[in-house]
């Protein structure tokens, strides 16, 4: 049952390079853990177990499932990818490839490389007044000073 | 089985983002507040982010969608009558246990769009209305940013500094820069200093699964504990199946049930909903009785309509070197509102904001991010390499215009755990949505370009982003188009309050929940100086 998911799962994550292919972290075996906790999930598993069955003798399995039962197929493929992708053998690759680090974001989170840069338009109001007294109010005292700071008390007086 | 009677003063339905600034905001008063959740407390250790299967969390016991997530305080949402499916989390802290704190405020002509520009429908109320109260949550939700945006009214001082705009935003501030078009760091209920008990951002990436630092503010952690130290209850576990009404038509309470199964009635003076978009008139529609046949101060037949979700184009551009597009919070750093209000040059009506997202582990990423297409198969290792780290997605958020026949209804071949009628979502893109989607999602390719990305992918919208839940109950002047009046009562049941989302007459083209609270706190203090209670 597990070689014809192995077969399956290879299809979708073959090896490549430095990437394992599916079948050698073990993820079909991955995919029946996660779907153990989820009785919807075992349903959805089983049905994909009989098609792959059934269709043993084909050659390009995943193909043929993605075109027979787009829903089925998805539900597999993103159980496969969840498998492959939580797997740390892959972890070690993608922090090996790329800068990104083989650790769960907390406790540590990231640093955020930016650089500053300033809006253009400091001054210039862009908001279109609503047509009350209120609102032109704003908007002029705005226009004749962008930069002030407001105050919470001053704010409040715009209710009147 | 004995039903268990008691009675309070103000009794609120559900203790997320609106409930909380509410109950909070009357208990300050010296208002006996109660309210009832359905859900449970969020443990802080619960914080999934430092599991090594964390993105396998993400994508089940933390999806967004409660289909998916199925947790036991879920109740179903039918949704294949609508093509984006719903987004929120059943707890204390509601949806924000899982928000992104994107919090921009609409801006003064979004509530007077059928005055100004002849579609959809004014609120009865303005910006100017709100003001204030926008600055007091600001000040409870802890408020990054940076005062001075000549796109908004002016505002105070914000709590911390602005997020980081990161490697991708920097790239794209120095674009919008160069097309003169405004630009502005966002405004987010995530501290960058620490403050109190909550920590400053650590740039982990998926706040939507929760804040492991406090840095994103939830209402469980900010609203929630000082509406406690007033004297507000909060009684979790607690399921409303439905708001009692008498012969004259009037809200006497709420029945519920908690988790053990056992049945409630808990009465009192003034009924108050706050569960959501789509929670609330699923529980109102429940409450139909012979006074109020089509729903319990329905006499409009508004209850459930005019559901809007703004429609989010998405467009994912691709650079040549890493951007570490993985970390930083995850929804936004910078608020682009260059095509935000109306221009009748334009083949549609209103406008949209853009905003860059960010914040995508490798899982999410070989899934697709927002708009990728990661084949799988022999290409999947070379493609995946090509974008994993290395792309920004321009989130398009779209103004929705309400329509009747977007809506929310309940469905009684579907139910909860305690037989309450599942709620069914109703909603297609109009015209004018689509129209404006095209326009966004060009912006935001040629945005995407100008910033040095070698490739854009776009997808017209966001299938999964049903997290903006609004007008399924809405204000309004005229009692025969609208449900609730300008400070938030049902016009047809006087001590019926609904304080969420769903109250909103027009949808405008920004995040809601700043809004939505500041709504709620102002109906809080109409409720005192009415001496209603
Ligand atoms: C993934 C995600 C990202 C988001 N990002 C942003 C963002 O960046 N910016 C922004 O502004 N907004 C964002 N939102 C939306 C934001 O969370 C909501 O707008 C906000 O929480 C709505 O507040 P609310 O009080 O109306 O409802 P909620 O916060 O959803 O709370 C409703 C509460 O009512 C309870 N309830 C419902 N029915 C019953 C019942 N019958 N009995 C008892 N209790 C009941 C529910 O359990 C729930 O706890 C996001 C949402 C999601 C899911």
């Amino acid at each position: 049952m597990s070689e014809i998911l192995d077969r399956f799962t290879n299809e979708l994550l073959p090896g490549s390079g430095h990437w394992p292919s599916a079948s050698e972290i073990q993820v079909s075996a991955t995919m029946q853990k996660f779907a153990e906790s989820d009785p919807q999930q075992q349903v959805l598993l089983a049905q994909l177990l009989d098609f792959l069955e059934i269709h043993s003798e084909t050659a390009a399995i995943a193909a043929e499932l993605e075109i027979a039962d787009p829903d089925l197929f998805a539900f597999a493929k993103v159980l496969a990818f969840e498998a492959y992708y939580t797997s740390p053998k892959v972890r070690e690759v993608i922090a090996e490839r790329s800068r990104y680090a083989n650790r769960p974001p907390q406790p540590s989170g990231f640093q955020v490389l930016s650089h500053a840069v300033t809006p253009w338009n400091q001054d210039g109001i862009l908001w279109r007044s609503d047509g009350t007294e209120r609102s032109e109010r704003v908007l002029k005292m705005q226009q004749k000073d962008p930069q002030k700071t407001w105050t919470v008390e001053e704010i409040r007086q715009w209710q009147h | 089985m004995t039903v268990l009677h008691d009675e309070v003063n103000v009794l609120v339905v559900g203790a997320g983002a609106a409930g909380a600034a509410f109950t909070w905001r009357l208990a300050s008063l010296g208002v006996e507040v109660t309210c009832l959740e359905q859900g449970d407390w969020q443990r802080p250790e619960s914080s999934l982010t430092a599991l090594k299967n964390w993105e396998s969390k993400r994508i089940r016991e933390r999806s967004p969608n409660p289909n998916i997530r199925r947790n036991p305080a879920d109740y179903p949402i039918l949704d294949d009558t609508s093509i984006i499916k719903p987004a929120i989390y059943n707890g204390v802290g509601g949806s924000t246990i899982l928000w992104s704190a994107h919090t921009p405020r609409f801006r003064p002509s979004d509530f007077r769009v059928q005055s100004l520009d002849g579609v959809g429908a004014d609120w009865p109320i303005t910006y100017w209305d709100l003001a204030e109260y926008y600055e007091i949550n600001d000040e409870m939700m802890g408020t990054s940013g940076l005062h001075g945006d000549p796109g908004n009214p002016p505002r105070a001082p914000r709590t911390t500094p602005p997020v980081p705009l990161g490697i991708a935003g920097s790239r794209i501030a120095e674009a919008l820069n160069e097309l003169k078009w405004h630009w502005w760091p966002s405004d987010g209920n995530i501290l960058t200093q620490d403050r109190g008990s909550r920590r400053a951002c650590n740039g982990c990436g998926p706040c939507e699964m929760g804040c492991a630092t406090g840095a994103r503010a939830s209402v469980d952690i900010t609203y929630w504990p000082e509406a406690l130290a007033l004297g507000a209850e909060l009684r979790t576990g607690a399921t409303v199946r439905r708001v009692l009404s008498d012969a004259t038509g009037k809200a006497t309470g709420v029945e519920w049930i908690d988790i053990t199964g056992q049945e409630h009635v808990t009465h009192a003076n003034i009924v108050v909903m706050a569960g959501n978009g789509i929670g609330t008139p699923r529980i109102l529609l429940n409450s139909a009785s012979k006074e109020h046949p089509r729903g319990l101060g329905n006499s409009s037949d508004q209850l459930g309509r005019n559901l809007m979700l703004h429609p989010i184009p998405v467009v994912t551009g691709v650079f040549d070197e890493d951007v570490e597009s993985w970390s930083g919070n995850d929804a936004f750093a910078l608020l682009i509102q260059e095509f935000y209000e109306n221009n009748d040059a334009r083949d549609f009506k209103r406008g949209y904001e853009m905003q860059v997202t960010r914040g995508q582990g490798p899982l999410i990423t070989a899934l697709g991010g927002f708009s990728l297409d990661i084949p799988w198969g022999k290409d999947h290792h070379e493609v995946f390499e090509r974008y994993f780290g290395r792309v920004a997605t321009v989130a398009v958020t779209c103004e929705d215009l309400p329509h009747p026949n977007n809506k929310v209804t309940i469905d009684s071949t579907v139910t909860d755990r305690f037989d309450i009628p599942a709620a069914r979502m109703w909603y297609e893109l109009e015209e004018n949505s689509k129209r404006m989607i095209s326009h966004g999602v060009k912006s935001a390719t040629d945005l995407l370009r100008k910033a040095g990305a070698r490739e854009t992918h776009a997808k017209p919208f966001a299938p999964a982003a049903g997290f903006h839940l609004m007008g399924t109950a809405r204000m309004g002047s005229n009692p025969e188009d609208s449900f609730v009046d300008q400070a938030c009562r049902s016009h047809d049941v006087p001590n019926l309050l609904v304080i969420d989302g769903s109250v909103f007459a027009s949808a405008a083209a920004v995040n809601p929940t700043p809004t939505l609270q500041a709504v709620a706190l102002r109906a809080a203090d109409l409720l005192r100086e009415d001496a209603l209670v």
